[in-house]
């Protein structure tokens, strides 16, 4: 079978088509994400190439390989360190595609996952470079969204760091393929940055808080409102309380309501929440999983 | 849990070969996993595979016997052989409104199996009838006749198939038409000149009678109008290399056209030595032609088999009297999964989840079936079988539970059978014993996406 796609460096190189497919692939993988094994990428190895930590996306990746019956060979960062010494990143990518059928990199550098796959003789797939592409994240922040209710004309909410956070601008551009309207709510000094909002056009609005359009949306969606960001901690910790979504706030919302997360969270969603049917954060983080097996059966050949 | 099937490989559409258990209640998968809970009844499969119940979505009933016996006997022959849904293909002049509710009535005191209908469209009043069809009686698909059959079914023209093929677009998915694509003039032409060569012909020279070019023809004509109406179409039983070709070039410029061959087309050519008992509208090939239809099952161009199961007694089949007297059909649903296996998996290193893919899967969502028929998921109907893929088999018609007196494949051995299927969460079959009764299954109401 033909792969939709060899590589997966951006959300943005896929159609809506392409888009909907992986979804449904998932959803086809969902029952055995978590029981059971399948047998379709056995005989086939994983490169995982992290240059810097990230024990979900690591973790899942390597749960979906195994989950389809392949291995997983982890490089971690401590290895490539003194592997890649004097090494450029295309000559590290070059030797490690000898040896394994997919790669998945994790780069602190934006732009790493495309030249990663330009040297390398086997698929690569960006398990996000710097401030740049987080796609299989975008995609199960999708399948999370498809899932939970329908995808199409959602009125969502992103609520947090919407200037420095990949996630959010990554998720900005898929939802855009399923029409979605969007309100923005973040403190001054973290808003979208201009670009993403012109090219949303009509389908985005800027909203003073959360509060006054809970009624109205279908998904909040909740980012972390990182320390580094401000001068002082003061300051931080006032305009992080006041992001905060606590279980009060959410009795004014739909039944339906589902509240996502990316994680790790720290306070930017109230432990109160995790009881409620709202809360939507560790399924998705979950769901990860059957994404990522529709993902690597992808472009393994085998959707 | 009522039902727990352990100790099988699980071909799951779309995920490949899975070790695990199947939890079953309520008729309905709750469970699949490595380690299952409690269960009052358990299935060893002893390590074969166990496949979701198979859809055969091309089958009729009621044509050369009556429909309760055909709905009987057929669909008891299916479940044995593996198939737990069949698509049955039904047809009159006259509107269906006020018939259909006895039809359902009829075939659900009879059936072994699940069952959906195609109704056959050919008049004015049926197409202006078929949104209702869709929203009152349950049926989104449509059957056309680009080429009859004479004296049984009157052909429609390119106006008609344009004209109901756009009300097909307004109602969106799972709304399908159905068409039986040949080139009727140039069918009428081929009879003619066979009727005067050929006072009496053999297998061999049938298949003149609808020549591979009219095939060809109409795949493309078809795919064309569906196109221009931006309707879904699904081409049934293709057999000619000419016509899955036409097929793959329309596939590659417009979406949404689905195409079926039939068991019976994958395993049996023209010269087969079964004489006029294998007279059929479309008729049997060239070995060619065969070989074409697996390379198209195996590179995806083909998305569903059918049997096209048109039962009879060799009585009413009539071939003693020469190949002008003889009547086109066969019975093959105890055979189809067999075939497929044998001639898909054995002989043509077919890749089993592939094979398994469109005889389940892929029908159930051209037809609006899935996710609740098709697939082994959690929240599906628990119909599976389990398949013995090494176990040969000499094919004998009187153990296939149908009435009919005879099978194309008679001493045929095939490799790879089912030795059980659970219909509904139910043992239904177990070494070829039906162990359920008539009326055993349902019908599918299918509704429109709003």
């Amino acid at each position: 079978m033909m792969s939709r796609f060899r590589h997966l460096i951006s959300i943005e190189e896929l159609s809506k088509g392409d888009v909907e497919y992986i979804l449904s692939k998932a959803d086809e993988f969902e029952d055995i994400a978590k029981k059971s094994f399948s047998d379709i990428l056995k005989g086939k190895l994983l490169g995982n190439l992290f240059f810097e930590p990230s024990t979900r996306t690591r973790m899942s990746f390597e749960t979906a390989m195994k989950r389809l019956g392949g291995e997983v060979i982890n490089l971690n960062t401590a290895e490539i360190s003194s592997i890649a010494k004097g090494e450029t990143l295309a000559d590290t990518i070059r030797v490690v595609s000898g040896y394994v059928d997919t790669i998945v990199i994790r780069h602190p550098k934006e732009g790493s996952a495309k030249l990663a796959a330009e040297f390398s003789e086997v698929p690569v797939i960006n398990g996000g470079d710097g401030a740049g592409q987080h796609p299989t994240q975008t995609l199960l922040d999708l399948y999370t969204i498809w899932k939970e209710g329908d995808i199409n004309d959602i009125r969502i909410a992103l609520v947090g760091d919407l200037k420095y956070s990949r996630t959010v601008h990554s998720l900005i551009k898929a939802l855009s393929l399923f029409n979605a309207e969007i309100y923005l709510v973040s403190p001054e000094a973290l808003r979208l940055p201009i670009q993403f909002r012109e090219e949303l056009g009509n389908n985005v609005v800027e909203v003073d808080s959360l509060e006054d359009i809970i009624g109205e949306i279908n998904v909040i969606y909740v980012t972390r409102i990182q320390k580094e960001r401000f001068p002082d901690l003061d300051e931080y910790h006032r305009v992080a309380g006041s992001y905060r979504i606590t279980r009060k706030m959410l009795e004014n919302g739909e039944e339906n309501l589902i509240v996502m997360h990316p994680l790790p969270r720290v306070d930017e969603i109230s432990p109160e929440v995790d009881a409620t049917a709202h809360a939507m954060y560790f399924k998705q983080a979950f769901y990860g999983v059957p994404v990522r097996m529709a993902i690597l059966s992808e472009v393994m050949g085998y959707g | 849990m009522d039902l727990v099937i352990e100790n099988g490989k699980v071909v799951i559409p779309g995920v490949g070969v899975v070790q695990a258990n199947i939890g079953i209640e309520n008729g309905k998968i709750v469970e699949i996993a490595r380690i299952t809970g409690n269960a009052d009844q358990k299935v060893d499969a002893g390590g074969k595979y166990v496949i979701p119940g198979v859809i055969d979505p091309h089958i009729h009933l009621g044509i050369f016997a009556p429909f309760e016996k055909e709905c009987e006997f057929e669909t008891k022959s299916a479940l044995a052989g593996g198939v737990t849904t069949v698509g049955c293909f039904y047809g009159g002049p006259d509107s269906y409104k006020e018939v259909f509710d006895q039809v359902v009535k009829t075939a659900e005191s009879y059936i072994y199996t699940d069952i959906f209908f195609h109704l056959v469209i050919g008049t004015d009043q049926q197409i202006e009838e078929m949104e209702q069809y869709a929203r009152d009686l349950g049926v989104t698909s449509f059957k056309f006749y680009m080429c009859g059959i004479p004296g049984i079914i009157e052909p429609v023209n390119d106006g008609f198939l344009l004209k109901a093929f756009r009300k097909i677009a307004d109602m969106g998915y799972p709304a399908i038409g159905c068409v039986h694509a040949e080139n009727a003039a140039l069918v009428d032409l081929a009879l003619e000149e066979l009727r005067k060569a050929k006072e009496n012909g053999t297998l061999e020279d049938w298949a003149e009678s609808h020549p591979n070019y009219a095939e060809e023809e109409a795949v493309t004509r078809i795919s064309f109008i569906a196109g221009l109406a931006g309707a879904r179409l699904y081409v049934v039983h293709l057999s000619t290399k000419e016509g899955v070709m036409a097929a793959e070039m329309a596939k590659s410029k417009y979406d949404n056209i689905f195409v079926e061959t039939t068991s019976p087309y994958l395993s049996i050519t023209k010269f087969d030595d079964i004489g006029l008992m294998g007279l059929m509208v479309p008729p049997f090939r060239e070995n060619e032609s065969v070989e074409a239809l697996w390379d198209c099952v195996r590179r995806g161009i083909i998305d569903s088999f059918g049997t096209d199961n048109v039962s009879m007694t060799r009585e009413v089949k009539n071939a003693e009297q020469g190949m002008w007297n003889t009547m086109p059909g066969y019975p093959f649903l105890g055979t189809h999964l067999p075939v497929l296996l044998h001639e898909g998996f054995h002989r043509r290193n077919i890749e089993l989840t592939a094979l398994v893919e469109k005889a389940t899967r892929d029908p159930a969502r051209i037809f609006g079936l899935y996710p609740n028929k098709g697939t082994i998921a959690v929240g599906s109907d628990a119909d599976l079988v389990i398949v013995d893929l090494d176990k040969e088999r000499k094919v004998n018609h009187e153990e296939l539970h149908s009435y009919s007196d005879f099978s194309l494949l008679d001493g045929r051995i095939l490799k790879g059978w089912p030795v059980m299927t659970i219909k509904s969460g139910e043992i239904a079959v177990e070494d070829n014993q039906v162990l359920v009764k008539k009326g055993n299954g349902k019908y599918l109401r299918r509704n429109l996406r709003e």
